[in-house]
């Protein structure tokens, strides 16, 4: 009975746990946990704009293949549809420009919105002028558009405020709708309800649009390309997900041989995997007690330092000698085991105090998992495995570990020296060592981000790189300082150092500007006065534009525009993503296009304390090298626990150079390696390294346990081959992903974990006893 | 066309008058003739299409009265009209004032360089601009397809005085113009009247002679 009780207690561990990471650990895949706790303003606005921002939201889509008249009916047929279907705020396709409510609103308000109006506009010359620009464009083909209009606005107000609108109106229209400028691609743009990071919505929107193209298309040769941030999270988390599976299929299936051939015993095969999956389990459960949930990239990052846990299995199955019972074996192996499974959890457990939600995670969700593994491989284990490993006499004694250890020992300055060769190497690669563009972690490819940028150009859509933040207590503030700062930029555009920015108080003028504008416009007396008088030196009628002054006296009474005014209008999509609160503040965004000078622009903005510069990629950058920086400082503190346990463990330098060499000189080696062949080490390669240098610690220390027989040496590199060969094989498999995180993590831990074992086998103790 | 220039018929040189075959000779020419006259009466509207899209180009000069419900009086504009096959039209104002509008393909540019304007615009952004533009253009290049794209089209008259009564189905071009009549005679344009949805009328005339 005594012997079932961790059993049985462990089962309702298990059950317990299985409830808690399956029903009360939601998984977020909220990048705020990579904020630094202490996060600014520009940064908390970064990943509010990543999160929830327009730009996150587009969906870009091309139509080619065919004829423009095939392209345009497609593309007309595929925005109607689109229009009908609740996930998406909007479809533009050219076909919409301004309602019939859009325009009016302009028409109501063109006295306040018309950047025109001035005094001057309304004096006997600005009248003059105006009214002979008008009677030229009635000569003209265009006059034609402005003829309804002009008894009521003969100053042009209307077409001065539309203009405002107009700068940004889009890609060139063909047969109506929108075109690239060679007329190959037919273009519409799509906003969806949901943010980027929505997979399932997302997942939803592209489907819909697939769904529609194939139902407009007919049987017509047309190709759909589709692309922005939602789509390229569904497709990479398709790729990631169909590698995946496909990959663990294929290692499962390798693992299995491999330990069918070693064990013969199914059970064994299966209790192999009881490690693992107790400490993700416990790492889960873990998070999520600490943190109130788990997010993806922990999940994921997690599992992967976990796999030092699928050693402890083979080291206790390998140990087990004929009639020796398994409780003994573990005891015999135990020291060893339980000095690995510290260091590695003492590592681990430095990150908790990151000031990055997302590290500590991770440092948790590895700690708790390493232990739990561990006292699974302690406790549980011996109770649930057959009395009998059936292990080959013939592959133990034919291994003749002796021998080996002894003719690899030779090589024994090797690793050192490759230590120094591999720090050498990094130091003159003349490149950094750690790459912390964010595009290095994108797992889209680089045709598609190709494509992106072509479809961005062609559609002259902002892609909300480069913006400049202006904040302030209230929106008439932001606005104001929109408006100064747009005087800074203007200059900016003309010389050439940027091509365009955007800003809502183009579309709405502070209520200062407003009130300038208004009062600019003359009394009904004095206009009537100007008017007539200037009247009777042109071809128009005298009473051609009493609507004017009807619509003039009103306007010198409308009430101002607000934030809210544009509701009801199209405007609204356009002024609301660039203008809104952001807690106690106001926020305006002003993004930037065809920067070509940062330098000239930030020093033409520094004075402002109220304006920051953005720029997203160079932020996100930043904020991941602040994590990578983080997570290579608390490396450093873990080295220095690592070491200081493994002096209490093994009593003697000369052994702990024997465990640290190896795992160093494995980890830089590989680092080395990486640097040639990527220019640079991405955080999924750090992972990596970081699981690599377990594994290399774990090896070394059985390498270094002490052994009374030379069976049981033979035994320890039975082990050892078992381990490093599942692993190298496990993510060597991964290594041939297309998908970038796979193969960087699978071929940065199938690299390590094979020098790792070479070099922990060429430092081994010499066991006195085999002489 | 606005600007006809094919030649004449070549005449056929006159048979040989011998006694004996006088009478033979009576026959061809009846055929010859009655043929002619058949030709005459099939002057349909694809005709006229055909005999306009034979025209390569040229330049006339036109002038254009405006009468609007808004000025005082006319607004008379004179200048010329240059056209070229398949899509180039520059309407060039000399008096009273000098402006140039030039149609090529999709672009319509509005220059006035006394007051240093530049204007280009799209034509398929503006529909009804384009379909006004249109209106000149289509017949001028004898492109009946383009014509029913943009308006019900109907056609009247004889060849030496035919007319085409463009309504426009544009639904921009529909809320502005009420209709639009080009007159001419063979594959020349001599006249082209808009009225406008407000009572507006413009009426220009193509002069032919030098």
């Amino acid at each position: 009975m005594r012997e079932r009780l961790p059993v049985f207690a462990w089962l309702v561990f298990m059950a317990a746990g299985a409830w808690v990471a399956l029903f009360r650990t939601p998984v977020s895949t909220d990048l705020t946990h990579f904020l630094p706790k202490k996060a600014g303003i520009a940064e908390q606005i970064l990943i509010e704009q990543l999160r929830h921002g327009v730009a996150s939201r587009l969906l870009l889509m091309a139509l080619e293949g065919s004829d423009e008249s095939d392209l345009a009916a497609i593309s007309r047929r595929l925005a109607e549809r689109l229009r009908q279907d609740d996930a998406f705020v909007r479809v533009d396709n050219g076909t919409q420009g301004l309602s019939a409510a859009d325009r009016n609103f302009l028409f109501e308000n063109r006295y306040l919105l018309s950047p025109k109006v001035t005094e001057q506009r309304f004096s006997p010359e600005g009248l003059r002028q105006a009214l002979d620009a008008r009677l030229a464009e009635l000569a003209s083909p265009a006059g034609l558009l402005g003829k309804e209009f002009l008894p009521r606005d003969p100053t042009g107000e209307f077409f001065e405020a539309l203009r405002v609108w107009m700068i940004s109106s889009g890609p060139s229209l063909r047969r109506g709708v929108w075109f690239s400028p060679d007329g190959r691609r037919a273009l519409l743009v799509t906003e969806t309800k949901e943010p980027a990071f929505d997979l399932d919505a997302q997942a939803k929107a592209v489907a819909s649009i697939r769904e529609s193209f194939a139902a407009v298309k007919g049987n017509r040769p047309v190709e759909l390309l589709l692309i922005g941030p939602g789509a390229f999270s569904v497709e990479a988390n398709a790729m990631i997900t169909e590698d995946a599976v496909r990959l663990s299929l294929l290692n499962s299936v390798a693992i299995t041989l491999l330990l069918a051939a070693v064990y013969r015993s199914l059970r064994a095969i299966l209790l192999g995997l009881v490690p693992l999956a107790t400490g993700a389990l416990a790492g889960t459960c873990a998070v999520s007690l600490w943190s109130g949930g788990i997010h993806g990239i922990t999940l994921g990052f997690g599992a992967t330092l976990l796999g030092v846990a699928a050693d402890y299995p083979n080291h206790l199955f390998t140990h087990v000698r004929r009639g020796e019972s398994s409780r003994r074996t573990v005891q015999l192996i135990w020291p060893t085991l339980r000095l690995g499974i510290l260091t590695n959890v003492a590592g681990f457990a430095a990150m908790l105090f990151s000031g990055f939600e997302g590290l500590s995670q991770l440092g948790v969700f590895a700690a708790a998992g390493l232990l739990a593994a561990g006292l699974t491989c302690r406790w549980i284990m011996p109770a649930l495995m057959p009395d009998h490993i059936n292990l080959s006499e013939r592959v133990v004694r034919g291994l003749h570990a002796d021998e080996l250890l002894d003719r690899l020992r030779r090589f024994r300055l090797v690793p050192p020296l490759l230590i120094l060769a591999a720090v050498a190497s990094i130091a003159g690669s003349g490149t950094p060592l750690w790459n912390d563009d964010i595009d290095a972690l994108s797992p889209v490819p680089e045709s598609r981000k190709a494509l992106d940028e072509a479809l961005r150009r062609d559609l002259g859509a902002p892609d909300l790189r480069q913006l400049i933040v202006v904040t302030g207590d209230t929106g008439e503030t932001v606005l104001r300082r929109s408006e100064r700062l747009r005087g800074i930029l203007q200059p900016l555009v003309d010389s050439g150092t940027m091509a365009r920015f955007d800003m809502a108080a183009l579309y709405l003028p502070s209520r200062e500007t407003q009130s300038l504008r208004r009062s600019a416009l003359p009394e009904t007396e004095t206009l009537r006065r100007t008017l007539d008088e200037t009247l009777r030196k042109t071809s128009f009628k005298p009473d051609a534009f009493e609507p004017f002054l009807a619509d003039v006296s009103r306007a010198k009474q409308a009430p101002l525009l607000t934030e809210t005014s544009f509701a009801g209008t199209s405007f609204r999509l356009k002024v609301e993503p660039l203008l809104f609160r952001h807690g106690e503040l106001w926020v305006a965004l002003v993004p930037l296009v065809g920067v070509t000078d940062p330098a000239a622009l930030q020093a033409a903005i520094a004075a402002d304390r109220s304006l920051i510069y953005l720029d997203l990629r160079e932020a996100s950058s930043r904020l991941l090298r602040d994590y990578r920086r983080e997570a290579v400082h608390l490396l450093g503190a873990s080295l220095i626990a690592i070491v200081i346990l493994l002096s209490l463990g093994l009593r003697s330098v000369s052994g702990m150079l024997r465990v640290l060499t190896p795992m160093a000189a494995a980890a830089f080696v590989t680092a080395a390696v990486l640097m040639r062949l990527h220019g640079g080490l991405s955080l999924y390669h750090l992972v990596s390294l970081l699981l690599v240098m377990g594994l290399g610690m774990d090896q070394a220390l059985f390498f270094n346990k002490p052994s009374r027989t030379p069976e049981e040496r033979n035994r320890t590199l039975l082990s050892l081959l078992i381990c490093s060969f599942s692993a190298v094989t496990a993510f060597g498999i991964l290594a041939t992903s297309k998908v970038g995180i796979l193969n960087a993590i699978g071929g940065t831990v199938a690299t390590g974990a094979a020098l790792a074992v070479l070099f922990a086998a060429m430092l081994a103790r010499r066991n006195s006893s085999s002489a | 066309m606005i600007y006809g220039t094919t030649s004449d018929r070549p005449r056929r040189p006159a048979p040989p008058i011998r006694r004996i075959l006088q009478w033979l000779g009576i026959l061809p020419g009846l055929i010859f003739t009655a043929s002619l006259v058949s030709a005459a009466e099939r002057w349909d509207i694809d005709t006229l299409m055909a005999a306009l899209s034979r025209v390569e180009g040229g330049e006339r000069r036109f002038t254009e009265i405006k009468t609007m419900a808004l000025l005082k009086e006319p607004m008379r504009l004179s200048g010329t009209l240059s056209y070229r096959a398949p899509a180039f039209l520059e309407k060039r104002v000399l008096s009273p004032f000098e402006e140039r509008y030039t149609v090529d393909g999709d672009s319509l540019t509005i220059e006035n360089p006394g007051k240093g304007i530049k204007q280009t615009l799209s034509l398929a952004s503006q529909p009804a601009i384009w379909a006004f533009v249109e209106s000149i253009r289509a017949p001028l290049a004898g492109d009946i397809e383009t014509l029913n794209r943009f308006y019900k089209v109907s056609f009247g008259g004889s060849e030496r005085n035919w007319l085409l009564a463009l309504v426009p189905i544009e639904p921009d071009m529909a809320r502005l113009v009420r209709f639009v009549r080009v007159r001419g005679s063979g594959d020349r344009i001599d006249r082209v009247e808009i009225e406008e949805t407000g009572g507006d009328i413009s009426i220009m005339i193509i002069e032919h002679r030098p």
